[in-house]
């Protein structure tokens, strides 16, 4: 009896919530896109938890790592039973490598954006916020990484890092991490990629400290970091999010540029950019038949064009379910 | 000696706002009193300094702004403090809770991304969190634990391992009985505010609300703590006549309900007129006339005065208005800052700036006309 009050009283006590839940679910079915887009990247979050069991890793080799087998013939086959998508020249697996390539997307991707939305978040505040010599100082160091073409000092940056990075170096204490290749790209993408966050984040920061509603938070005794966090933040954060879910998108396709031009992954490893990689000499390669050996690069191209769309349709999605101002519409 | 009845004395305030045109000398030794539980209207053009005066009262003026001389003297269980020299601590402390402020566009003073309840309740939990666990420890149905960490949270509100508990998902389920009380305690502000079906108003957002509703929203924020003193400005300039009329009702019947005093700010006489028990008359950064509201209206002394009540539009009665216009603040003029519109405008207006003077009982003029003799 007394377990089934405390039952009727939990429900009670989360039942606002999910009707919140429910209006968000409704908001999403509403526009068709967004329900595409979501449907893709539940597709994607499925391949990539379940990669383990739809294509099995060989034990004791890293499951990264496309199966090679033998012989290791220079043509690339066709899909057969045996290899679903068919294989690369060097024989590596290409359905392995794409839904093993899922996981290495997804690690990228959100990685580096949710890294460089920490970094740009924090500088774009501050310096909007308080502005003066603080604001001055950081966004001209964005302008210095913006001076750069993007994907070039991404390129600069990988070859530059060092496979080994000492963390702390006092006497006896010696803490030092080694990179690997895709490592390296990561936190190049990361030095790359926050200005544009700070950027945007600064001038809505810049915006919205005008607003009647923080002097009123003044005015009834907020401190500046209640401020900040529960007045400023909720209101500058949207655009940010968007640009997030964009990004992954765009981010994945520029490691996939990377890794077509043979930086970033090593060879071998399941990464859609490298997958197509491997098959450059066959792309076109048969002047009267275009799309012979179609397969190695159309599959993994699909693999990373619907990757992209999907989060440029949850981008939009995001729009509509985050944002209080338009969601009440 | 200060009479022992004011609430706020403002005391030769002097601001001024370092732009890039040059120096704005937007306050000129403002004085100002404030009488416990009494009604003061602050009139005056726009530009003049009104919303300023306001806002240097929570010490809340903004940048490039700064204050220059003088002393905000305000009145807080009996002891007098002297709000510029206090530090930020303190400062907050008061804003909100003693002193508090509507402003002018009740749609831009709401956060649009909390509901109505939110921001109340935020305003509560900053200055009245005391009394809250008082209430929610009178309940019977507490468990032990919820018990314990309400008495904790009694004898010290700012407990640092309380803040973190509140802060971890499932822990801080004890919070949900004093967001209760606080939601209950909402939904009265609201009720007082006579707004019709508070329940459902109380959740929701500020663009689903009509503009007298957000107002009354911004006034139940600002009276949430009983503040001794509410400033408003303009809280009436952007709604409809008829929605004015019934804010400024409900702002007469708080008045008598949570005995706050009220710095009124506007510019409209009819209000003055209509809610005000004395009024001060500010032109271009000084205040020029004090006096009790029939007073003024029947016997205005200064020539400001007089040209501003000649201008409000009557039938019948062909429309004046004041002569030139209000002077820049970069330069303002030297002596009197009228003198230059000045119908009665004689010699030495334009060289010293005159003193206020007592020229009836309660009736302060800032003006060479009264005084008596050569100074």
């Amino acid at each position: 009896m007394k377990g089934q009050s405390r039952w009727q009283e939990f429900k009670a006590s989360i039942a606002p919530s999910m009707k919140e839940f429910k209006f968000t679910l409704s908001k999403i079915k509403k526009s068709p896109l967004s329900v595409v887009g979501v449907a893709i990247i539940v597709f994607f979050v499925g391949l990539a938890v379940l990669a383990p069991v739809i294509a099995p890793p060989i034990p004791g080799y890293d499951p990264f790592m496309m199966p090679h087998t033998k012989p290791y013939g220079p043509y690339p086959q066709l899909p057969s039973p045996d290899h679903l998508f068919g294989t690369t020249p060097g024989q590596y697996d290409i359905f392995y490598g794409c839904v093993w390539g899922t996981l290495t997307a997804f690690r990228i991707g959100v990685l580096v954006v949710a890294c460089s939305l920490v970094i740009g978040i924090t500088i774009g505040g501050l310096s909007g916020y308080y502005g003066g010599i603080v604001d001055e100082l950081m966004m001209r160091f964005t302008d210095i990484i913006f001076a750069f073409p993007g994907l070039l000092l991404a390129i600069a940056l990988v070859l530059a890092l060092p496979s080994n990075i000492t963390i702390i170096n006092v006497g006896p204490i010696k803490l030092s991490m080694g990179l690997t290749s895709l490592d390296k790209v990561l936190i190049s993408f990361i030095l790359i990629g926050w200005p544009s966050y700070a950027r945007v984040l600064r001038g809505e920061v810049m915006r919205v400290k005008n607003e009647t509603y923080v002097e009123a938070a003044k005015a009834a005794g907020s401190s500046d970091l209640r401020i900040m966090l529960k007045h400023i933040f909720p209101n500058t954060v949207y655009p940010i999010i968007i640009m997030s879910s964009l990004d992954i998108g765009g981010i994945v396709l520029s490691a996939a540029a990377l890794g077509f031009l043979g930086i970033g992954s090593p060879a071998g490893y399941s990464d859609w950019g490298r997958l197509i990689s491997l098959s450059r000499d066959y792309i076109g390669s048969n002047p009267h038949d275009l799309l012979a050996y179609w397969n190695i690069f159309v599959i993994p191209g699909l693999f990373i064009f619907f990757f992209v769309l999907g989060w440029n349709l949850l981008g939009d999605a995001f729009r509509d379910i985050l944002d209080p101002t338009l969601r009440r519409r | 000696m200060e009479e022992p009845k004011s609430l706020l004395k403002i005391n030769d305030l002097i601001l001024k706002f370092y732009t890039y045109e040059g120096v704005v000398e937007a306050l000129d030794e403002v004085r100002l009193e404030l009488r416990d539980g009494e009604t003061l209207g602050l009139v005056g053009e726009t530009g003049c300094g009104k919303s300023v005066t306001g806002l240097s009262t929570l010490v809340l003026v903004p940048p490039p702004g700064r204050i220059e001389g003088g002393k905000i003297i305000f009145k807080k269980k009996d002891k007098r403090y002297d709000l510029l020299a206090q530090r930020e601590e303190f400062l907050r402390s008061l804003r909100g809770k003693d002193v508090s402020m509507i402003f002018q566009d009740p749609r831009s003073a709401l956060n649009p991304v909390y509901t109505v309840r939110d921001q109340i309740v935020e305003v509560l939990m900053r200055h009245k969190r005391v009394p809250l666990c008082k209430k929610v420890l009178l309940r019977n149905d507490l468990s032990r634990y919820e018990r314990y960490l309400y008495t904790r949270l009694l004898t010290n509100p700012r407990s640092f391992t309380l803040r973190i508990l509140s802060k971890i998902p499932l822990a801080n389920r004890f919070r949900r009985r004093i967001n209760k009380v606080a939601r209950d305690e909402a939904i009265n502000m609201l009720k007082a505010m006579r707004i019709p079906d508070p329940e459902r108003v109380v959740e929701m957002y500020p663009h689903e609300l009509s503009g007298g509703m957000a107002q009354r929203t911004v006034i139940a924020m600002a009276l949430a703590c009983s503040p001794t003193l509410l400033i408003a400005d303009e809280p009436t300039t952007n709604l409809d006549v008829t929605v004015q009329l019934q804010i400024l009702n409900l702002i007469r019947e708080l008045k008598k309900e949570f005995g706050s005093s009220i710095l009124y700010i506007t510019h409209d006489m009819g209000v003055v007129a209509e809610l005000c028990d004395r009024v001060a008359v500010m032109y271009a950064g000084s205040v020029v006339e004090t006096a009790d509201v029939v007073e003024v209206f029947k016997n205005p002394l200064h020539p400001y005065t007089r040209g501003l009540l000649g201008s409000i539009p009557r039938v019948g009665v062909p429309f004046k208005s004041i002569e030139g216009t209000v002077p820049s603040l970069i330069n303002p003029p030297k002596g009197c800052r009228f003198n230059d519109r000045c119908p009665y405008a004689m010699y030495i207006c334009s060289q010293v700036k005159p003193k206020m003077m007592e020229v009836k009982k309660e009736h302060f003029v800032e003006c060479f006309l009264y005084s008596k003799g050569p100074s």
